[in-house]
């Protein structure tokens, strides 16, 4: 495709700036053959002003409105999502905190365990009352061997070392209530 | 073919912009801006796709399928820098020569007893069974003419008197959304015409014998 080609074209559709336009009229009047070409190719060009414009089917037009309202935009189905995440880190967070509650209810329980109930649970395991073994694991978290424990025993050992007693890091409640101590009782 | 206006819509929309319209529908979810750009653009862009497949129900499947796309990725790949219109005609142009390319891969697996010097998949395709009877009255003698000797044309051709006629695109944009440089634009635009020259010579001088 020579230059004079594409020339041709820009000019018919007028994609020329009055520089180039200026001295492609130049070269029409020196070439005949260029200049009957452009007049032959405009002719023809002429007649796609026939071409018909066809119109989409009403039918088509009313499902593409429905659907342009109904999608809302992307705005709307964010919305929407950021509402479900807060709804659902509500209701998450509503779950960790009770979760929590019982967990303190349940430690209540252990500690307000009357001295009847743990000397029972002690002599039908045991037989005897052997002494407390409490230890401390690598993360510094007491253990009081609460099947062998009398509550009186592990009453006098909480209140001596509660002094230097801190809470637990990492763990759930320590997230939610800095201030509290765990206490973890060993199965055995 | 008489072109349908979207009824009753607040003259206001009609004064602004399609970047406006567009603006109005992104962030204000205005539903009338929405239709207010359909309305402008609707006839163009199917007028595009029915002279590319030539088949209502065709024509329809593509037409809807763009509007789909368009309501859907617009928050996510237009941006609103670049014209609309030029982003809604490649969603269209795409799918257009996605179904043709598609179809013409269909006819040349199955098509073993058609002609092999008919390279077209149009040619391959019985015209009068293509359109729509409806569609067929409706269009006059000429135009029906004309849009025959289009169809004949190879797609690239097609393509680009297509989107230069109804959309008067300029051929560096004609050129982005087929892909091509400048000049092959250009090329393809000049091959066209003389191609449909030649025709209409051809059934000129076929007339005139059998007068």
């Amino acid at each position: 495709m020579n230059e004079n080609d594409t020339d041709l074209i820009r000019y018919i559709y007028d994609e020329m700036d009055p520089t180039e336009r200026m001295m492609f009229e130049r070269k029409l009047e020196r070439d005949e053959n260029l200049l009957i070409e452009v007049e032959t190719l405009k002719h023809t060009s002429g007649k796609l002003s026939d071409l018909p414009e066809v119109s989409p089917p009403d039918f088509l037009i009313q499902n593409i409105v429905q659907l342009s309202g109904s999608k809302g935009g992307s705005g709307f189905s964010f919305s929407y999502t950021l509402m479900a995440a807060m709804v659902l880190f509500t209701f998450s967070a509503s779950y960790l905190m009770l979760d929590t509650e019982n967990r303190f209810s349940f430690l209540g329980a252990f500690d307000n365990a009357s001295q009847e109930q743990v000397d029972g649970v002690a002599k039908s395991s045991t037989g005897a009352l052997p002494e407390m073994q409490p230890w401390v694991d690598y993360n510094e978290v007491l253990y009081l061997d609460q099947g062998s424990a009398t509550a009186s025993k592990q009453d006098s050992i909480f209140r001596q070392l509660q002094p230097s007693m801190g809470p637990v890091p990492g763990t759930m409640r320590d997230r939610f209530f800095n201030s509290d101590v765990v206490l973890t009782g060993s199965s055995n | 073919m008489v072109l349908k206006k979207t009824k009753n819509l607040p003259a206001r929309y009609q004064d602004l912009k399609d970047q406006e319209l567009v603006h109005l529908y992104r962030k204000k979810e205005d539903q009338l801006a929405f239709q207010e750009l359909l309305n402008r653009h609707q006839t163009k862009i199917y007028s595009y796709i029915f002279s590319m497949v030539r088949n209502e129900e065709v024509a329809n499947d593509i037409f809807q399928d763009t509007f789909t796309k368009v309501i859907t990725k617009m928050d996510e790949t237009y941006d609103e820098q670049g014209k609309w219109i030029a982003w809604v005609m490649r969603i269209a142009h795409n799918a257009t020569i996605d179904h043709i390319r598609k179809q013409k891969r269909f006819v040349d697996v199955s098509g073993a007893t058609d002609d092999d010097s008919k390279d077209d998949f149009y040619d391959r395709l019985e015209d009068e069974s293509a359109i729509d009877q409806q569609t067929q009255l409706e269009m006059d003698e000429s135009a029906s003419e004309l849009m025959k000797y289009i169809a004949e044309l190879p797609e690239e051709q097609r393509t680009v008197i297509m989107l230069r006629h109804y959309y008067e695109m300029p051929f560096k944009e004609i050129a982005e959304l087929t892909n091509v440089s400048i000049n092959t634009a250009l090329g393809r635009m000049r091959y066209a015409l003389i191609n449909l020259r030649k025709m209409f010579e051809e059934n000129h001088t076929t007339q005139t014998k059998s007068v």
